[in-house]
């Protein structure tokens, strides 16, 4: 059954939709408007969403974390998400205290270095095996200078299993001694976590590139004769690599602890009260939380921000209708002296503004819906 | 076909009133209304198709007593018997040629639009000249095409009556011409009342009546006024 007056609604449509063709610039700054007040909050929400459940699920899976006194935040950020190397180092016989408490496991990192912009993060077996990495390409380190790297390195610096990746010059402390390269001996699947990021390696191969271990081997040149000069480490001289002076003394950057138990990590949560401690243990969970906290403060601003902006882009829009209905007065008098009806010329406009409201929400929607599917990888873009 | 008894009308704003003890125009006739700028020439077409009422007196057009119609009726009665043709001629920018002569089936549910209705007026297009110009808009034609257009706008629907104000007053002699003819083409073809409003000489020598409307048209000083705009 058709309503009454569906043909006229049928060719208030038509009108309109000749009017916005016709009128294409006005009609799509229009509808950009419109989508963006519609998108922006949708888009705001998402990626926050998508941030919050990324940053807390890492945190999740790293219930403790023992480093130097200084900033949680900075402590959590450089040894959870490998977000830039961390200075403050501990000595790695805090990391043997801890292991002989025998209350659960303990991975020591030193994340202090990095490789063309790609941190460095020196560990155990241990690490690979909490996180649940897998190899995709070639295997495990073998030896001293070797290393597996995250997915998004070997895309990022475009290199396989054989390639080599030099220490950031800045990072080598002994001035004699070229920079350091890093053998790829393997590349672990993606897994979506700043594991993807890190380029891994041992404990000692972080401290050669610290000064703190050196070997015989002489500087391969490479290239022209002016090229820069790196240190190997081969089968051949790296049984001539070894170090100084007692390990225990050796610097890392932190300690993640799993806990076998509760007691066993209140146990160990005492052991860091006095206010004497040079280290300071850390639930990356509560950090995190109180870092969301402000994050979602900051989005409630923003969506307040967004609000008023909507307000006044929707009066604005307000203001271009009204005044662009002044301008058709004299095509609506002439309607109306035809015979058309008050309805009639009502429901052009209307439709017009229906057109523009539903062009700009299919857009707006479908926008807010790629964003949806693809909110991991804006925030791996936009935050990480 | 046109009858103006006892009629009574002033703007709201006053200062112009216009009164007409008796006005008759008959079926077919083609009449020229003439009289200087103000002098109501234009009020009084509006009160004939019923744009605007009287304060009294009575304004009966084809049969219908249109004092006496609300304003739905009204309007439904114009769109179907009251072709009106205007001097800036009134095209809708955004529409095609072939859209505006349609525009009256568009906007009135009086007017239901049919196949037969858009070949009709692609011929009335034709017939006028414009048949290669149904898919231009109005700003690509000339002065004289789209008053054509407007008269072929006018007529699509067939009216009863047709009424043209000041047809002909941006257009060259050889427009005016095309124009004219074809307005008293349709006249002459089915029937129809013409009246066409105008100064212009050349336009009064085709016309056998004329009626100076001055004659009709009052000016008074602060004389508000229940003339209403009901259209």
């Amino acid at each position: 059954m058709s309503l009454p007056g569906g043909a006229i609604m049928g060719d208030s449509f038509y009108l309109a939709w000749q009017y916005l063709r016709h009128h294409r610039l006005t009609t799509a700054v229009l509808v950009a408007s419109i989508t963006l007040i519609i998108f922006l909050p949708a888009a705001l929400q998402v990626i926050v969403t998508s941030a919050e459940q990324h940053f807390r699920s890492r945190a999740d899976s790293t219930p403790l974390i023992i480093g130097p006194r200084g900033s949680p935040l900075e402590l959590v950020l450089g040894s959870v998400y490998f977000d830039k190397p961390y200075n403050e180092v501990m000595r790695l016989e805090e990391f043997r205290r801890i292991e002989k408490q025998d209350i659960g496991v303990a991975i020591p990192l030193h994340t202090k270095f990095t490789a063309r912009d790609c941190q460095i993060a020196g560990t155990t077996i241990e690490y690979l095996r909490m996180r649940k990495l897998r190899i995709y390409q070639g295997g495990i380190w073998n030896m001293l200078g070797e290393c597996v790297i995250g997915a998004r390195v070997a895309d990022r610096l475009d290199v396989r299993v054989g390639d080599k990746i030099p220490v950031s010059t800045s990072a080598t402390f002994v001035l004699d001694s070229p920079p350091l390269r890093l053998r790829v001996a393997g590349i672990f699947a993606a897994n979506e976590t700043p594991d993807d990021e890190a380029i891994f390696v041992t404990l000692e191969t972080t401290w050669i590139i610290e000064g703190l271990g050196h070997g015989h081997a002489r500087g391969t040149k490479h290239g022209s004769p002016e090229a820069e000069l790196y240190t190997d480490i081969t089968k051949e001289n790296a049984s001539s690599f070894h170090f100084h002076g007692s390990r225990d003394r050796f610097p890392i950057t932190a300690v993640i602890v799993i806990p076998e138990s509760d007691k066993a990590e209140t146990i160990l949560s005492g052991q860091y009260f006095s206010p004497d401690e040079t280290t300071q243990i850390v639930h990356p969970r509560k950090v995190m939380d109180s870092l969301l906290a402000r994050v979602i403060m900051v989005r409630s601003y923003m969506i307040a921000i967004i609000a008023v902006v909507s307000l006044v882009t929707l009066l604005t829009m307000t203001l271009v209708i009204v005044l662009s209905i002044r301008l058709r007065r004299a095509e609506i008098v002439t309607m109306s002296k035809m015979g058309c009806s008050r309805f009639t010329i009502a429901s052009v406009l209307g439709s017009q503004i229906t057109i523009i409201v539903l062009a700009s929400s299919a857009i707006a929607t479908t926008l807010a819906l790629l964003t949806d599917m693809y909110g991991s990888e804006l925030v791996r873009i936009l935050i990480l | 076909m046109i009858e103006l008894r006892d009629l009574r009308f002033t703007y709201a704003e006053g200062g112009f009133s216009l009164q007409i003890t008796h006005l008759s125009i008959s079926q077919g006739q083609r009449v020229c209304w003439i009289g200087p700028s103000g002098s109501g020439k234009t009020t009084l077409l509006h009160l004939v198709a019923g744009i605007f009422l009287p304060e009294t007196g009575q304004v009966k057009t084809c049969g219908a007593e249109l004092t006496a119609l609300r304003a739905a009726a009204r309007r439904d009665f114009r769109i179907s018997n009251v072709g009106l043709v205007f001097q800036d001629f009134a095209l809708l920018d955004y529409l095609s040629v072939l859209e505006n002569i349609l525009l009256p089936y568009r906007i009135s549910r009086a007017l239901p639009i049919e196949t037969a209705v858009r070949s009709r007026a692609e011929q009335l297009a034709v017939s006028v000249g414009l048949g290669d110009m149904l898919s231009r808009r109005p700003t690509q034609l000339s002065q004289g095409e789209r008053q054509r257009v407007a008269v072929c706008r006018a007529i699509i629907a067939k009216p009863k009556l047709l009424l043209a104000d000041e047809p002909t007053a941006n257009l060259d002699p050889d427009n005016t011409a095309r124009v004219l003819d074809a307005l008293d083409q349709y006249s002459i073809e089915h029937d129809a009342t013409l009246i066409v409003v105008s100064h212009d000489r050349e336009v009064l020598a085709r016309f056998g009546d004329s009626t100076d409307v001055s004659g009709f048209c009052a000016r008074t000083r602060n004389e508000p006024a229940g003339g209403r705009d009901n259209g």
